[in-house]
């Protein structure tokens, strides 16, 4: 009769056995199943099917009195008389016979209980049958809509404050992860600003060259000095590939520099420009151009070219020149921070280690006994259960181990980047037109060093121009130096508006699947809330707070399932405001005048980060 | 196996209205029912509803249960047809609802190892994609209806009873290929 049934009722049959049909069709089914031998033959087949997971069901001792309840349910006997005597089966009765001590029972070993709770927020208790964990599901996401929202918001309110330590816990184990995690990223880091001090120390010593140059040039005059000395530090500044090829080789500054040498040669430009320029311009233009620039890029550019303005005298050279320097090595460390972020990255792992283990307390159970018999395993079912924990998990991780560092770097970063364009300034007027260009330029040559050459007369000519006429020479540096301050204030603009730029969230978890979300835009003050949690009960609603370290707490809004509006108090907030502050939900009457301070216990909290 | 025999013969007897075969029969079964139900219904109170309402019929139909049947399949099978029909009577508040379940207890029913027939069940079921399995043991154990299923899943319903037709099509296509 299987072959004849419809795919449909077969369907239906298994539905009804699962358990899956809803009530209405239940019943349907269940008349069908007086009415109709073949779909109850569908059923019964379905019944026998799954029938061996029983075998893996948790035996629980039910309630002494359950028995009694039992047999008064049970129709009044027609034979009361006859009861006891028909007994057919001679092997039943010695058994049967002492009922309640049950001598007969064999004596299995008593199951291990486990208690699968360790985490308050994981369901109570289930019990383990044969060391395979049974347990309930952790509560995770409820029906929906009416009643059975009620119910979980009792729930919720009940468990609370197991929740709180629960979450305490998983912070802890997160802060553990996170700071875990950053060191490798951070010594990597500290090793990367490591590397680049053999040109960075290359660029200072020749740095040290030219002071004691601009200290003998200005004893011999004002003629070639102020090119001179700018020229030879310069050359790893912005414009220095460029500004290379005009002066002398970087390899020979101390002894070569000092005398008024021809214009050296191209190979030998090229020798000596390669060395120091492709670590140091082309770094530059990369924290122009790109927002997040590498970590060593920073520590080598702004030590050497930093302190060469023009109008910075040679004595003072030699001590700027040193604490950029060493500054380096800070913000190759904050940079470090910023690769720190990475782990964003690492965490996750061990943070889905946190969540699976977590998990695995609350949930094992929850998809079936071990399973491992045939294709399943244990760990298979219950890791599959997590889904929504994951990355909740993972943006408590993020959250939290990125607030620190685009603060902590933006300063100085776009510090040094400012002298460090400035350092431009005293390249000569041919400089100027070509330092236009000294963006494409330098970064070709960065690539191929030596090979984007300008025209050697060109090159050579300039210097001897600047060296005659000193006022163009001013103008010129005037006019770099505005060019250069632009730019240095695009590089500030980007590194202090740009990482900045984004919202701020939060990720308020007092389960294991994330519960409320909240973005707030902190320039716009909208305010984004996506509740993953049931609606609130009838005549309720959920009001966000926002809740300053001190002060009163802001009202946002009030939502059911999610939210977006302006509010308007974020915007006098502001981003430190935002910052420091959590956001926290609260369960008040819905309707009539919103309430000025939450009246409701907070059922959800969580701090914003930003994005 | 003398155990399944003697259910068997229980059952017999409680289709004669055998009030101490009943009793004896609740004590052995007693566990294993009772741990199926509360698990479905979460409530203690339905549960034992439900295992009323399951004795009930086990002493109704017991006369139409065929010696061919494994007896304690066919007695889980209608405690479960009777928290489901529990279940289902009631507005679902307590699909999701953390319980408070009593310690494991000794099952006389308790099968020495696992049957040959649950391994085949479950090399059917690891065969199914992750997702689908899961729904299938949530259904099955914890009576998840359909609409918590589909919240849970994040599906819309038709998906869900689509994945679930596909699931037991396919479970019962293995179970059917190999002997």
């Amino acid at each position: 009769m299987k072959s004849q049934a419809s795919d449909q009722d077969r369907d239906l049959a298994a539905e009804y056995v699962l358990g899956t049909l809803d009530g209405a069709e239940r019943e349907t089914a269940r008349q069908r199943l007086r009415a109709d031998p073949a779909f109850a033959g569908l059923v019964r087949n379905w019944e026998r099917r799954l029938a061996p997971l029983h075998e893996l069901a948790v035996p629980i001792a039910p309630p002494p009195a359950l028995l009694r309840a039992i047999l008064a349910d049970l129709p009044q006997p027609l034979r009361p008389s006859r009861a006891p005597e028909p007994k057919p089966a001679p092997t039943a009765a010695p058994e049967r016979a002492p009922p309640p001590p049950a001598p007969r029972a064999p004596p299995r070993r008593p199951v291990p209980v486990r208690q699968v709770g360790p985490r308050p927020q994981a369901v109570k208790v289930m019990s383990a049958a044969a060391g395979h964990a049974v347990a309930a599901l952790p509560a995770p996401v409820p029906l929906d809509r009416t009643e059975a929202l009620r119910a979980m918001s009792e729930a919720i309110a009940g468990e609370w404050e197991s929740l709180l330590a629960g979450i305490d816990q998983l912070e802890a184990d997160i802060r553990a992860a996170a700071s875990a995690a950053p060191a490798p990223p951070r010594s990597e880091a500290a090793s990367a600003a490591a590397a680049p001090g053999g040109p960075a120390a290359d660029a200072a010593a020749s740095g040290d060259a030219a002071k004691e140059e601009a200290q003998r040039d200005g004893a011999e005059g004002d003629g070639a000095p102020p090119a001179e000395a700018p020229l030879r530090t310069v050359r790893s500044g912005l414009l220095g590939r460029i500004v290379a090829r005009w002066g002398r080789p970087a390899s020979a500054p101390s002894s070569g520099a000092a005398l008024p040498e021809p214009p050296v040669t191209a190979p030998a430009l090229d020798a000596g420009g390669a060395a120091p320029v492709p670590d140091g311009p082309i770094v530059l233009l990369q924290t122009a151009k790109d927002l997040p620039p590498p970590a060593v890029a920073d520590a080598a550019a702004p030590p050497v070219s930093g302190p060469d303005h023009p109008g910075d005298g040679a004595p003072a050279a030699s001590a700027d020149r040193t604490p950029p320097f060493a500054g380096a090595a800070p913000s190759a460390g904050i940079a470090g921070a910023r690769e720190g972020s990475a782990p964003p990255d690492r965490a996750p792992q061990q943070d889905d280690a946190v969540g699976a283990d977590l998990l695995r307390n609350g949930c094992d159970g929850a998809s079936a006994p071990d399973l491992s018999g045939g294709g399943l395993t244990l760990a298979d079912l219950p890791a599959a259960e997590p889904a929504a924990p994951g990355p909740a998990l993972r943006e408590t991780v993020l959250a939290q181990s990125a607030p620190p560092e685009p603060a902590a770097a933006d300063p100085e970063r776009s510090a040094p980047a400012g002298p460090g364009d400035a350092a431009c300034e005293p390249v000569d007027a041919a400089a100027v037109p070509s330092g236009a260009e000294a963006v494409p330029h330098a970064s070709a040559a960065g690539a191929a060093p030596g090979t984007a050459a300008l025209p050697a007369a060109e090159a050579s000519a300039a210097p001897r121009r600047a060296s005659q006429d000193p006022g163009l020479w001013r103008a010129a540096a005037a006019v770099l130096a505005i060019v250069a301050v632009g730019l240095a204030s695009l590089v500030a603009y980007r590194q202090w508006v740009w990482p900045r730029d984004g919202n701020y969230v939060a990720v308020l978890q007092p389960q294991a699947s994330p519960a409320v979300a909240v973005r707030i835009d902190p320039q716009t003050g909208v305010l984004f809330v996506r509740a993953f949690t049931p609606p609130p009960p009838a005549g309720m609603a959920y009001h966000a707070w926002l809740r300053p370290v001190e002060g009163q707490a802001l009202p946002l809004g009030a939502f059911s399932s999610g939210l977006m509006v302006r509010a308007p108090g974020l915007g006098a907030v502001g981003r430190g405001g935002l910052r420091t502050a959590t956001v926290a939900v609260t369960l008040e009457p819905a309707g009539g005048e919103a309430p000025r301070a939450p009246r409701g216990g907070v059922l959800f909290e969580g701090r914003l980060v930003p994005e | 196996m003398a155990l399944t025999r003697e259910v068997q013969d229980l059952i017999a007897q409680v289709a004669e209205d055998d009030r101490r075969a009943l009793a004896e029969l609740y004590r052995l079964s007693g566990a294993k029912l009772y741990g199926i139900v509360l698990r479905m219904l979460r409530r203690p109170e339905r549960a034992e509803q439900a295992m009323r309402l399951a004795f009930v019929r086990i002493h109704a139909q017991a006369g139409q249960y065929q010696a061919s049947e494994e007896p304690v399949a066919w007695l889980v099978a209608i405690a479960r047809a009777s928290a489901l029909d529990i279940a289902r009577s009631h507005a679902e508040d307590g699909a999701f609802e953390p319980f408070d379940a009593p310690p494991a207890a000794d099952d006389p029913l308790r099968w020495p190892e696992r049957s040959p027939a649950l391994r085949r069940l479950l090399g059917c079921l690891g065969a199914l994609s992750e997702e689908r399995r899961r729904m299938v043991l949530l259904a099955y154990y914890d009576g998840w209806s359909r609409d918590a299923l589909s919240v849970y899943f994040d599906a819309p319903v038709p998906a869900v009873k689509a994945w679930i037709a596909r699931s037991s099509s396919e479970i019962a296509t293995c179970l059917a290929r190999r002997p």
